[in-house]
């Protein structure tokens, strides 16, 4: 695995492409800051006149919770571009075979490729770092809300680096592998606003609504649909991340919390009990990229050791006293070659 | 015989195509072994089963005693494969290159800097040492290649098509390297489809066609099994048409045919071939007749049989 995290990271780092995306991704954070940082102010100081007063919007989390966003879709093209022609290109390049006959394992050929992809992704996190940090200084930020923050950053990086390595195992071009990596990449993101429209048009009476509109007035929606709803808004980091800082404004639980308590629900006067979207959505996530990267590993190898406890000898070596064989064939000119040659 | 690789009827089908047909196969240790066979012939099929990148549909094949199906990472520790078209990594340095490859094998990192330079030294690519791999010459890339499939010291060297797209000059350094590498005391296999590559460094011979192992054993036994010994070629000032006829009408001599376009009196200068089989000991004889019969040989020369010829026999003629 180092040996392939090693040769990946140098060629990634040498030259000037990788210094040229951060800078442009540092350069863009920095201006959305100061464009959010400039707006908000504005509205700070020049309160709505049909306001009714109330404590003014909070800086930190506007900056934090923006730039977090931005980050997201800044990082979802970026982390497959770096692993959906991680193994295809080496098939392209025809160095695929060079490396396969080496002793070096799948599982090892594929977390070199993966790590070293997600390392320079996981840089381009890192580096945000103070940027988003400066939203602590403007208060109003909790620690829990920027862990969980960049934890759902991390989890969406090793998920569209591993589903994007998947494909570059299964595809044989780098131009295919990339196209599938997108489509899973842009159902994540955008899936979300589905979620969201059909929560929507289900309405405030329908199980999506719980989540959206607050607990119905009327008939309570069923526990297997609210359940239902909590594993499709789990399943973008959007939608998930989303709630979650909802929760946690409201004052709910970090891990879990109970759902419309208090508030008269039909049949359910504590509520549900609900895991927290970023807990459901940090499983389905890690489960599937651990699903996906055990299957590059079973996929890039094209061969497998059929019986290696009891392994097969030539028969020089059953003579030693393993059992016969069929003695080896010697191969002599065919009697027709010999005759139409003379 | 110490074969350090052994096939048993080793076979491969895609489908209804039969790539590899029950091949047996030995090859001695510290030989150069050349797979001899057309485009198609199942060369490579071979040599991506004995290197592991290929499972056979059936039969086997054991590398220094190892089976490729039971044990492939025991095989592959043992061989070094250099592919008929590979690529490396541009954006490399050429040490890099081979670090890497040293890393993939294991080789401890106390070893790495000191093979790397003895290896750079064998293939005469020292001064590249920190070239990036981009910048070197096709020739170049080639040994850089060949260097890279020793430095786990392998027994055994599989190399498909090693001088394909080389000039002359890089042929000539690449079959040298080869026989240097023999005097190391390493088995090589190596495939082409073009004898004269492999006529002046091989040891021995396999001839595949159609999936099938026609014949295998040493060059010179290989050469001895033809029905056609020897071949002479020979000129004559005039009378071309009596040295066709007495040699047309000489036991043991086949094949007579003028070198060029046929001649249309028996007064033009010519240059004729002809075939000795092994019912002639002595081509002096044939010589002796033409004489007596009044042709003014200038020249007569006896060329013996080579590879080509010898595929040409056993391939009845297929060759493309």
């Amino acid at each position: 695995m180092q040996a392939i995290a090693t040769k990946e990271l140098r060629s990634r780092m040498r030259g000037g492409r990788a210094f040229g995306v951060l800078t442009v991704y540092l350069l863009l954070l920095s201006c959305l800051v100061v464009v959010i940082y400039g707006f908000t102010a504005r509205t700070i100081a020049n309160p709505n006149p049909f306001d009714a007063g109330g404590p003014p919007p909070p800086l930190g989390k506007i900056l934090f919770y923006g730039v977090t966003l931005v980050e997201l879709l800044l990082i979802a093209p970026l982390a497959p571009s770096f692993t959906a022609g991680a193994i295809a290109g080496e098939r392209e390049r025809q160095t695929f075979d060079l490396v396969m006959t080496t002793p070096i394992r799948g599982r090892d050929f594929v977390l070199g490729k993966l790590a070293s992809g997600i390392s320079y992704v996981l840089l381009l996190i890192f580096v945000a770092l103070p940027v988003q940090v400066l939203a602590l200084l403007f208060g109003g930020l909790t620690l829990t809300e920027l862990l969980l923050g960049f934890w759902t950053l991390i989890v969406a990086t090793v998920f569209y680096a591993s589903v994007s390595l998947f494909f570059s195992s299964v595809m044989k071009t780098t131009t295919t592998a990339s196209l599938f990596s997108y489509i899973v990449v842009a159902m994540s993101l955008i899936g979300a606003l589905f979620v969201a429209l059909i929560s929507s048009i289900i309405g405030i009476g329908g199980p999506l609504g719980i989540f959206f509109e607050g607990p119905p007035d009327q008939a309570a929606p069923k526990t297997w649909a609210v359940y239902l709803a909590l594993l499709l808004v789990s399943l973008s980091p959007l939608t998930a991340g989303g709630l979650t800082a909802v929760a946690l404004n409201t004052g709910e639980g970090t891990f879990w919390f109970r759902l419309g308590e208090g508030e008269g629900i039909p049949g359910h006067p504590n509520g549900y009990f609900i895991v927290s979207p970023w807990l459901v959505y940090s499983v389905i996530y890690l489960g599937l990229s651990a699903l996906v990267i055990f299957l590059s590993m079973r996929y890039v190898r094209p061969t497998t050791a059929r019986n290696p406890n009891n392994p097969s000898r030539p028969p020089v070596l059953r003579e030693e006293g393993l059992p016969p064989p069929p003695p080896p064939r010697r191969v002599d000119l065919p009697p027709s070659a010999a005759q139409e040659g003379t | 015989m110490d074969a350090l690789v052994q096939t048993q009827a080793l076979t491969k089908r895609y489908d209804n195509l039969v790539a590899l047909d029950s091949m047996n196969l030995s090859v001695e240790r510290n030989s150069i072994f050349g797979f001899v066979g057309p485009n198609g012939a199942g060369k490579t099929t071979s040599i991506r089963i004995i290197c592991t990148l290929l499972q056979p549909s059936s039969g086997e094949a054991w590398i220094d005693g190892h089976s490729v199906r039971d044990e492939p990472d025991r095989v592959r520790n043992r061989i070094g494969y250099m592919p008929d078209f590979f690529g490396v990594y541009e954006d490399m340095k050429v040490w890099e290159y081979m670090d890497f490859f040293a890393r993939c094998y294991d080789v401890p990192a106390s070893k790495r800097p000191g093979l790397t330079d003895e290896l750079l030294e064998l293939v005469d690519l020292g001064e590249k040492k920190n070239a990036y791999v981009e910048s070197l010459s096709r020739g170049m890339k080639q040994r850089l290649c060949l260097a890279r499939t020793l430095v786990h010291d392998p027994a055994l060297l599989v190399l498909d098509e090693p001088a394909s797209g080389l000039d002359p000059r890089a042929r000539v350094e690449m079959r040298e390297l080869l026989k240097e590498l023999r005097t190391m005391g390493k088995t090589i296999i190596l495939s082409s489809h073009i004898l004269a590559e492999l006529a002046d460094v091989c040891t021995h011979i396999g001839i595949i066609e159609r999936g099938r192992l026609l014949a295998s054993g040493r060059v010179e036994e290989m050469i001895g099994r033809l029905s056609v010994r020897k071949r002479v070629r020979m000129r004559v000032s005039s009378k071309p048409l009596t040295a066709h006829r007495v040699l047309s009408g000489f036991p043991g001599v086949v094949d007579a045919s003028f070198e060029g376009s046929a001649p249309e009196t028996d007064e033009q200068p010519a240059a004729l071939a002809f075939g000795l089989t092994e019912e002639v000991q002595d081509e002096s004889a044939v010589l002796t007749q033409l004489v007596s019969s009044g042709v003014p040989v200038r020249a007569f020369a006896e060329e013996s049989g080579d590879l080509e010829d010898v595929f040409l026999q056993i391939t009845k003629g297929q060759v493309q």
